[in-house]
Order: structure tokens, then C-alpha cells, then sequence
């Protein structure tokens, strides 16, 4: 048995949040049915793509950010169009709606009717700004959300410009989160039979959750964290990313043991007794750039693996920069079966990541991402009654 | 006023540093009553005061335990263990982020745990997980990040990785609480509880799930590449008038090109038929950044902000934390409330990530004093008479 076996979820919308949200809850087991455009979902167009080729089937946004729903395709915004969409919210348990909030709206997906309508659904929308306050029908994309919650202003050089974090964390961010509200909402359900809905912005799950510590910094201390390029200079030295023989390792003593084991580790190099270092904090702000030479110089003769191996001999925090085909390859993740294989009629076979979280007793399941429209039938036939006549007009409508 | 949505459930919380309190908080915002446990043969790192690190970096240690009741015990000692069992006991939930292994060197493993409470649900939040051979590594988030693979992403193309703390740790706090939650609905519905094991460099690599797939599909990944994009282009962070002041446009088709050309006063340069498309605006994408760059250099970020929002095209300041509080959207959304505290006084806090139309999630109160709620924990939530908790103070199991 699966954590949300039985649970029906309805994906309608756009944006990555939106799907993160409803691939966590497929994962663990609920029926989440992705109500795609005739056209196909837009991440079915972004790449990456098998020998850089595009087809609809073969996006990897599409396949991983997708696997383990069902596939239908309504243009809610054609005439009935609305009704199929209305009819099938009738019988979910949870809408996860996505995008900008006036195109919701206009297929009467506003939250305050859905309340009355179906009082008994959760609906999480999960949008760039929210659904209320006067940004909430801009422009957005990942790197504009993450710019205007206070992401981008601490990430990079201080003489360089402001930088995003790698693909559209904005997506998998805001997703995590609305999946926890859903969670919330659902047992809260359980105990008073009533349904809610929920308002989850990109841009504020950035600026609570991930901007917060910045945020209660200045609130409390007065200070503004600046970008520091390859350190983070608010905590003890070390807090660095330095190069060796192969690549780069990440090293970080939060603790002063850990430092003097670090220094251990060097062969207590004479540097290290150096009175101006005392401070760990005052070196971070002070004498990194030095310290960093230090550290570098005994980095530069080893490689990643046995830097990796001599921290872990003397339990000093210490990360290598592992590339893509690394992580895939990654012996730890193999012995925890972290991977997953996955079939797809069109794809192939492709190694997904595996559940980002494991629980003991409904552990979750990768599984496929569907086919454009592989569910009509069985969604519109099947489960809310659609003859195979009327279904082949709604085709020839371009409704569906 | 209706019940939060965790009404009536408890979380024994042993978590200490980032991702560990963030979970706790998350749950402690949606109305669960959260009790960290504090050993006092080991305080959290930022802890105030701590006899170490006193002026270390503390306002996260202000963030991440807000709304959350203190209680130390002396988990070394077998008396402390044993009220920590007890707390469990009461407890439906508890939450761990130590290095595999020191709970069951405690005693406090979810077997022992489960032991005392049947339907408990455990999550332990570690750099690797609780097995496979490197589960015993010390970690922070830069760790998780390098042997996740987002690390090797984070940076500028033409650069080293940058530093790699971001969205790691508050990532796996909300994953835990996501995990937590979903044992929960299932506890609901089957009376069971489970032990839930979350390793964050697992959940570093669940945010770059396209690019593993990329290098499953053909062999290779795309690396760094700072503030470009696949698609969109022009796609970056432009400077404005004043010290560190910049702004991001995203340029996603090209109708919003041609709306950005409108909003720029149809420059020359813009209307080069080669710009036209994505393909040509990629081959003179160099150009281009400069180009917008110098007409940004001359105007406030608010001013492009407004100007291109107008136009239809994507373009926000890049904010600091300052900015963050001013900013009328989260101002009008209540992002950052004011909290009143009886003792403490008003101030203002970092609000919760959602926007609940029932059951509102907020923050009840201003992060716990060390101890604080020891008398609280003890009497009421365990039931011990004044003369044991003195006693348990006099060995030290309690301080």
C-alpha cells in the first residue's frame, strides 16, 4: 500500500511548480491526472531531447518532472471545455492549478468559486507572485522569481553580476512546498470534512523559506549578505570551494574540532598556529583569501577522491564537486538503489532519480511518464461517463 | 478562529543546525506544538548564548526555531534519555538530523522509540542516509550540493562553482515535511506509523532530475551556465543606476522581443531583422547583454522593472534582503508579519511559504530561550511533581 493510494489529483495549468507538486504525490501513490492543452504540455517542446532531436515524447523535462501520471487533453478555454473540467474536479480530491492567475480565473478556476462549488477539494495554486497583490499578473520566469525574492543578490561574485541557482528551482521549490500544504490540507480534511484552498507563490516560498535566514539577518543584526563568490563569509572559515588536481571540493568546519582536525590532517602546518587566525569568523572576513592559498596548495596535489577519502579518516566535512555523469555513477546512491530504470514506449529506457525521500513502510515507485492524451479514454469514458461518438466530436472540436 | 491544520499533534524535535529546525518549523507554523529537545551535552551550534560560539551566526537560529518550545534534558545521561523517551511517547511525531548512528548510541533509535509509542513517526534527516557505505559523513549543505550534482551546475559559465550552501538546507526541511505528512495521511487511514529516512544529497539530486536525464539520453550534460538559458534569450542580469543594483529580464519568445524593442524606444540595434528569432538573438547573444546592459546602466531596477512589466515582458530587481521587506507585493501579502510577544516585545518574522484559506499556518511565538519551557514539558506534558523535577535537576538530567 502507497501513502496516497486512492487519492485523486487533477494537474491543470502551467509551470513547473505545478508538476513537481503532482509527480510527489504520484510517486507515493495518488492517481494524478495531467490535463494537458490538444497541443501537449509546453514542457514536452524543452529539451533535453535524445541526440538533441525534439519530439513531444522524448522531452526529459516532460519525462521527469511527469512520471507516474495519467495523461488527458482538454482545452478548457473551448466551448464545454469548462464543463469536462468542472465534471472531473467533481470527483478529485485535489487540484493542482498553475500559472497566471487571470488565465485560471478565466476557465472558472478562481479560488473563492471552487470554494463554493466543491467545498470539499483541496486546491493548491501555485503560481509566480500568487493570486493576490500587485504583481500577481506579471511576467515571470525562473531567473526573474529568483531575482525578485532575494535569491539571485547573494549567489556570485561581488564584482560580477547577481546569479541564479542551475535549471528552474523556482518549479521545484514552490512545488515541494504546495505538496507539504496539500499534505496539511488533507488532514485537516480528514478531521473537519472541509476542504481548502491554498496560495503558493514561487517568488514568497523563495523569500520565506530560502531567503529567510538573509531576511531575519538584517532584521536582527542589520546585516546584508553580499555575494561572496566562492565563500559564504557569515559563518567560521572554512566555508569554500576550492580547486584540486580534477575538479573542485567543497570544505566546511562548522565546529572548531573540526578545524583542528583539518589542520591535523595537513601535517600541522606552521600557518596554523599563526596568531592573526585564532578567529574563525574574522578569518572569513579577513585573511580567507590567504587561508584559501593555504588550503589549496595541499588540495592542488590530490584529486577529489582523495580528498574525499583523507576528510572522511579525519571527519572533516568535505564535498566534491561531483559532475552529472558522476552522481549517475555514484557508488553510495547504487548501494542505496537511489536510481531507477525506467521504460517508456517512446523514450526507451531511462535512469530516473529515484523517491527524494524513503519511507520505510510506502516507500513510492518511479514509474512512466504518460503519452499525450494516453488516458482520454479511460478518464473521459470511463470515469465520467463520455460516450465514444460524443468523444470523437469533442476531437474534431479541438476541445480535446 | 478554526484550528491550524496539525492541530493536537506533537513533534519531539532533536534536530539541531539548519534543515533539521526548518522541517520542525514548517510543522510548528502549520499548528503542530514542536518541543526541542536541547541535550545539554550538546548544544545547536548557534544557540544563544552558546559557551562557544556565543556571537556566532545567530539570527537563523532565530528563524528556524520560532514557534518551537524548549526543553533540556542531558541526553548522556540515562535519566536524560529516559525523559526524552517519555516526551516520545506523548509525541506523534519526531524529527532527527545527528549522523547515522548516534541515535541508537543514545538509546533513542526508532526501534527503541517505537517501542514506547506504537504509530510513531520517526524522520531522521542525514547527508547520505541511514545506509550504503558513506551513511557516517559529515556534511552542511555545501556537501550535499557537491555530491548531488547541483554544485557542479551553481556558478558562472566562465567560472569555478560559487558557493553552494543555497536551497540546500531549507530544501530538505521541506521535503522532510512533506515526508512527514504523507506518513501522517497514512497513519490516518491504517493506525501505522513509519521511520522515514531522508538523505539530502539524494534530495540534491532530485532537483536536476532533466539534466540526470540528459546524460542517461546521450552521454552528456550542459555544465555552468550562470544566468543563460536553453531557451529564452536574451536571459540575464543587467546592472542599473546605483551601488549593486541590477535587474533580471527574461526574454521567452519572440513576441517579447519585439515588446522589449517597443519598451526601449525601437533602438536600431533592436530591430535587426538577425534578432528576429531565438536562433539569431543566441548567435549575437553577447551583443545583445551589452547592448541592454548600457540602456539599463542609466535607469533605476524598479524603473525597468515597471517599464518592461508594462510591456509584457519578464523583468524584476534583483533584491536584498532590505528590498525584500519593503517590497509592496509581499507587504500587501503579509510575508513578513509582525509578531507580538508578551516578554519580548514586536517584532517583525519570516512568515510561512503558503497562504491557507481555512487554516491559517502562522507563528505563534519568538524562538525559545534555552530551557524555557522545561516546566511546561516536564509537569504538564509528562506529569512529574515538583519534587522530581528537582531531583532530575539535582543529577543533572535536567538544566
Amino acid at each position: 500500500m502507497q501513502a496516497f493510494e486512492g487519492l485523486s489529483v487533477v494537474e491543470v495549468g502551467q509551470g513547473g511548480g505545478i508538476a513537481y507538486c503532482g509527480k510527489l504525490l504520484a510517486m507515493f501513490g495518488a492517481d494524478v491526472v495531467k490535463v494537458e492543452p490538444p497541443e501537449g504540455d509546453e514542457s514536452r517542446r524543452h529539451g533535453p531531447f535524445p541526440g538533441d532531436v525534439p519530439h513531444p515524447e522524448r522531452s526529459g523535462l516532460f519525462l521527469v518532472l511527469h512520471s507516474g501520471k495519467k495523461s488527458i487533453t482538454l482545452r478548457p478555454e473551448a466551448p464545454g471545455g469548462r464543463e469536462l473540467l468542472g465534471a472531473l474536479l467533481g470527483g478529485a480530491d485535489v487540484l493542482l492549478a498553475g500559472g497566471v492567475p487571470a488565465a485560471l480565473e478565466g476557465v472558472e478556476l478562481a479560488p473563492s468559486r471552487l470554494e463554493e462549488r466543491l467545498p470539499g477539494l483541496v486546491a493548491a495554486f501555485i503560481t509566480p507572485y500568487g493570486m493576490t497583490g500587485p504583481y500577481r499578473d506579471w511576467r515571470a520566469a525562473d531567473l526573474t522569481t529568483a531575482a525578485i525574492s532575494g535569491v539571485t543578490r547573494r549567489i556570485g561574485s561581488p564584482d560580477r553580476e547577481p546569479l541564479k541557482l542551475p535549471l528552474s528551482q523556482s518549479g521545484y521549490q514552490a512545488g515541494v512546498a504546495a505538496a507539504s500544504g496539500v499534505l496539511a490540507a488533507l488532514i485537516e480534511r480528514e478531521r473537519s470534512g472541509r476542504g481548502q484552498w491554498i496560495d503558493v507563490a514561487e517568488a514568497e516560498v523563495w523569500a520565506t523559506a530560502h531567503a529567510g535566514f538573509a531576511v531575519t539577518r538584517y532584521l536582527l543584526a542589520g546585516d546584508l549578505e553580499h555575494r561572496s563568490g566562492h565563500r559564504f563569509v557569515n559563518q567560521p572559515y572554512p566555508h569554500t570551494v576550492l580547486p584540486c588536481k580534477d575538479g573542485y571540493v567543497a570544505l566546511q568546519c562548522a565546529e572548531s574540532r573540526q578545524w583542528r582536525r583539518l589542520l591535523e590532517m595537513l601535517g600541522d602546518p606552521d600557518w596554523g598556529r599563526d596568531p592573526r587566525y585564532r578567529d574563525r569568523l574574522r578569518n572569513n572576513r579577513d585573511y580567507a583569501d590567504e587561508l584559501d592559498q593555504h588550503l589549496a596548495s595541499w588540495c592542488r596535489t590530490r584529486t577529489r577522491a582523495e580528498i574525499f577519502v583523507e576528510c572522511r579518516e579525519w571527519d572533516v566535512p568535505c564535498g566534491p564537486v561531483q559532475s552529472t555523469a558522476e552522481v549517475l555513477e555514484d557508488p553510495h546512491l547504487a548501494a542505496r538503489g537511489f536510481f531507477v530504470d525506467v521504460d517508456h514506449p517512446e523514450a526507451g529506457r531511462l535512469r530516473h532519480p529515484g523517491p527524494a525521500v524513503r519511507l520505510s513502510d510506502t516507500p513510492g515507485e518511479v514509474r512512466r511518464a504518460p503519452l499525450r492524451g494516453e488516458h482520454n479514454e479511460e478518464i473521459y469514458c470511463g470515469r465520467l461517463g463520455v460516450g465514444r461518438e460524443e468523444l470523437t466530436v469533442l476531437r474534431r472540436a479541438g476541445v480535446i | 478562529m478554526t484550528a491550524p491544520a496539525l492541530n493536537g499533534l506533537r513533534v519531539a524535535d532533536f534536530t539541531i543546525h539548519a534543515a533539521g529546525p526548518f522541517c520542525t518549523l514548517l510543522l510548528a507554523e502549520l499548528g503542530a506544538e514542536v518541543i526541542k529537545i536541547e541535550s545539554t551535552a550538546r548544544l545547536d551550534i548557534a544557540r544563544r548564548p552558546h559557551p562557544v560560539y556565543g556571537r556566532t551566526d545567530v539570527p537563523p537560529f532565530d528563524m528556524v526555531n520560532a514557534g518551537k518550545r524548549s526543553v533540556t534534558l542531558h541526553l548522556k545521561t540515562p535519566r536524560g534519555v529516559e525523559l526524552a523517551k517519555r516526551l516520545v511517547a506523548k509525541s506523534d511525531i519526531a524529527v532527527e538530523n545527528f549522523r547515522p548512528g548516534v541515535m541508537e548510541r543514545l538509546g533513542l533509535s526508532y526501534a527503541a522509540l517505537s517501542a514506547v509509542r506504537h504509530d510513531l513517526i520517526m524522520l531522521s534527516i542525514s547527508t547520505s542516509g541511514q545506509t550504503g557505505p558513506e551513511r557516517e559523513i559529515a556534511g552542511y549543505a555545501p556537501m550535499f550540493s557537491a555530491l548531488g550534482g547541483l554544485g557542479e551546475l551553481t556558478g558562472y559559465p566562465d567560472g569555478p562553482p560559487v558557493e553552494l550552501r543555497h536551497a540546500m538546507d531549507h530544501t530538505n526541511g521541506l521535503v522532510g515535511a512533506f515526508a512527514v505528512m504523507a506518513a501522517l495521511a497514512h497513519r490516518q487511514r491504517t493506525g501505522q506509523g513509519q521511520h522515514i529516512d531522508l538523505a539530502m544529497r539524494e534530495v540534491a539530486s532530485s532537483l536536476i532530475g532533466e539534466v540526470l536525464l540528459a546524460q542517461a539520453m546521450n552521454g552528456e550534460a550542459p555544465g555552468r551556465m550562470g544566468n543563460r538559458d536553453a531557451a529564452m534569450v536574451p536571459h540575464g542580469v543587467y546592472p542599473c543606476r546605483g551601488e549593486d543594483r541590477w535587474v533580471a529580464i527574461a526574454v521567452g519568445s519572440d513576441a517579447e522581443w519585439r515588446a522589449l524593442g517597443k519598451a526601449l524606444g525601437e533602438p536600431e540595434w533592436a530591430r535587426d531583422p538577425a534578432l528576429a528569432d531565438a536562433a539569431g538573438r543566441r548567435t549575437h547573444e553577447d551583443d545583445i547583454d551589452a547592448r541592454l546592459a548600457a540602456w539599463s546602466r542609466e535607469r533605476t531596477a524598479e524603473e525597468v522593472m515597471w517599464r518592461l512589466q508594462r510591456a509584457g515582458v519578464a523583468a524584476t530587481p534583483s533584491m536584498s534582503a532590505a528590498d525584500l521587506l519593503r517590497d509592496p507585493h509581499l507587504r500587501e501579502r503579509r510575508a513578513f508579519p509582525e509578531l507580538v510577544d508578551e516578554r519580548r516585545g514586536k517584532r517583525q518574522v519570516v512568515g510561512p511559504p503558503w497562504r491557507f484559506s481555512q487554516t491559517p499556518a502562522s507563528i505563534a511565538r519568538w524562538s525559545p530561550d534555552l530551557g524555557e519551557d522545561n516546566e511546561h514539558v516536564l509537569s504538564e506534558i509528562l506529569g512529574l511533581s515538583r519534587r522530581e523535577i528537582e531531583a532530575l535537576v539535582a543529577i543533572g538530567a535536567v538544566s
